[in-house]
């Protein structure tokens, strides 16, 4: 089958690989039909997330058919039409029973390497490092999906692709970075970084009742893209200062709620923004946190902060003094993708919302490592990949 | 746990998981030797020669090795402990503590490896090394984990056998045929 494969930093390629086998009772494997590149696929390809190995095969935002199960599976059958979300969670432990999914206790062959890194390991990813479980990805014609019964969502067979894929990851992400601020009807919200998550948690903080949302960033396409579906957008290159923007908008009080949807790879003019970059150039950071840190100083007194955005490292510089001086609730983490799987679906259903806005380019996987490039260099007019395969 | 182990081996500190089944379920599945080849790593098959005595084979990448141990502490829902006698040189012990939960979630399980108190010996940490090439405190924990999914899941997680590119791709073995 055709995959597209981790050659190293910035090296994607498309290989002819062995199809996946049932390797375990609860296993099922599907014919992947549509795919996605993520924001956080960059993070990979830029070398950012340690313990890729050459030929890993990425990609985490999959559906398709399935076409076999394992002796245990109950209740999905073959023909099935399923999106399957990006963590991989058991069913069954105590995190699973809590619906807390992405940390679960009991797919991760690898757990021993997460512990190490980062004190306690959760639930394995599809297509991201070692450390996540190095489970091939689903950028592929085929994959392999441990536990299917609890890791799948049935669709029917006649709604588009596009419309359902997005459940997999970035749909869930948004929802629950918003659904983390507890916001409250005519709340004001503000969120940095307009890529599929943010423009998906803007959509959902709207849902949920905010009145007013802040749309930070500076590509001009998404801050286009986040424009037309109702938020106030501010371009940082451009604004006079980002902090003293935002608090003249809310009147000096802030926004109620602030979500981080760029992670550790933020881009910036600040000073700690530049010294971020001279460190990671260096070798002397992992992570470049600068929105976080404007989330954090501009959210109001007792306001919450939620990061959907990924962070792998050790973060410096962060105005914790702010914090906690102003009370802040931090929420932050995966996403418990299976827990809000069928909640959205029935929301597209109702017509209530499409997720196939953020939708900018469609290629087949032989273009995959093109793609690539252009996501990362691209990112004004590049929002979303979608991969169309079989 | 018990004074059993020699206490100047500080390296050996135990490992502990939660598993979320009784007492009596976790100790009547590792009670039965038959059962420990589901999740301890490279381990084929145990079998009980007479009571309390059982004999382990381990295959690493296809390099067979044999123990057998006495079973010294059997204590029904608590304690299991095996001292291996043969080869007699090693005299390493094993242990599986296990205790009620005291968040009610089941029970906290406790692996140990080390050196029997009266048998210090020479090599410490011998059996791990011979039998998962690690140090013991990390085999402990990774057998635990192991031990924890396949009770509460059926299964233990794996890669092992799935596709990469790292692989000769299909192209390329159907132009080298």
């Amino acid at each position: 089958m055709k995959a597209l494969c981790w050659q190293g930093k910035q090296n994607i390629e498309m290989k002819h690989v062995r199809m996946p086998i049932i390797l375990n009772p609860h296993d099922a494997i599907i014919k992947v039909t549509t795919a996605a590149i993520c924001g956080s696929d960059l993070h990979l390809y830029d070398g950012y997330i340690p313990s890729m190995q050459k030929g890993d095969i990425v990609g985490h935002e999959t559906m398709g058919e399935v076409i076999e199960i394992g002796p245990e599976v109950k209740k999905i059958k073959v023909g099935d039409k399923v999106v399957i979300p990006f963590d991989i969670a058991c069913g069954s432990c105590e995190y699973c029973k809590e619906e807390k999914y992405s940390l679960c206790d009991n797919t991760n062959p690898n757990s021993a390497l997460a512990e190490a890194m980062y004190d306690h390991g959760g639930a394995a990813l599809f297509g991201y490092s070692h450390i996540y479980g190095g489970y091939a990805g689903g950028q592929a014609e085929y994959l392999r999906v441990p536990f299917i019964d609890t890791n799948s969502l049935v669709v029917p067979k006649d709604i588009e692709d596009e419309k359902v894929l997005f459940l997999s990851d970035i749909f869930p992400t948004g929802y629950m970075a918003a659904e983390n601020l507890g916001i409250k009807y005519g709340d004001t919200v503000g969120v940095w970084g307009c890529g599929p998550v943010g423009l998906i948690a803007i959509k959902s903080a709207f849902m949920m009742g905010a009145k007013k949302v802040f749309a930070i960033d500076h590509f001009v396409g998404r801050l286009k893209k986040a424009e037309s579906i109702g938020a106030e957008i501010i371009n940082f290159d451009s604004a006079d200062g980002i902090l003293d923007e935002i608090s003249y908008l809310t009147g000096g009080r802030g926004p109620d709620g602030c979500i981080d949807a760029v992670g550790l790879e933020a881009h910036g003019h600040t000073v700690t923004a530049v010294i971020d970059r001279a460190k990671a150039k260096m070798g002397l950071a992992t992570d470049r946190p600068d929105a976080l840190r404007q989330a954090l100083q501009a959210c109001k007194k007792g306001g919450t902060v939620s990061i959907p955005g990924v962070y792998g490292g050790l973060l410096d510089k962060i105005p914790f003094g702010s914090a906690f001086a102003k009370g802040l609730t931090l929420r932050m983490g995966q996403t418990h993708t299976q827990k809000y799987m069928r909640l959205l679906l029935n929301r597209i259903l109702a017509g209530e919302v499409d997720p196939s806005f953020v939708i900018s380019h469609r290629i087949r996987i032989e273009d995959g490592p093109q793609a690539y490039q252009m996501f990362n260099e691209r990112k004004s007019e590049c929002i979303k990949v979608v991969i169309q395969l079989n | 746990m018990e004074k059993i182990f020699n206490e100047t081996e500080r390296a050996l500190r135990p490992a502990k998981i939660p598993i979320g089944k009784s007492a009596a379920e976790i100790y009547q599945f590792i009670r039965n030797p038959k059962n420990l080849k589901f999740f301890v790593v490279n381990l084929q098959e145990v079998k009980e020669l007479k009571p309390g005595i059982w004999k382990w084979t381990f295959n690493r990448n296809g390099r067979l090795k044999v123990l057998q141990s006495e079973i010294i502490v059997d204590r029904e829902n608590e304690l299991l402990v095996w001292r291996t006698i043969s080869p007699q040189k090693i005299g390493d012990i094993g242990a599986i503590e296990i205790r009620d939960d005291p968040s009610g979630r089941g029970s906290i399980v406790t692996m140990k490896l080390g050196k029997y108190e009266k048998n210090p010996g020479k090599m410490a940490g011998v059996v791990s090394q011979l039998m998962f090439g690690g140090d013991a405190k990390s085999q402990s924990f990774i057998n635990l984990r192991r031990l924890k999914s396949y009770l509460e899941t059926g299964e233990v997680p794996t890669t092992y056998g799935q596709p990469s590119g790292r692989e000769p791709s299909e192209e390329m073995e159907r132009k080298s045929s």
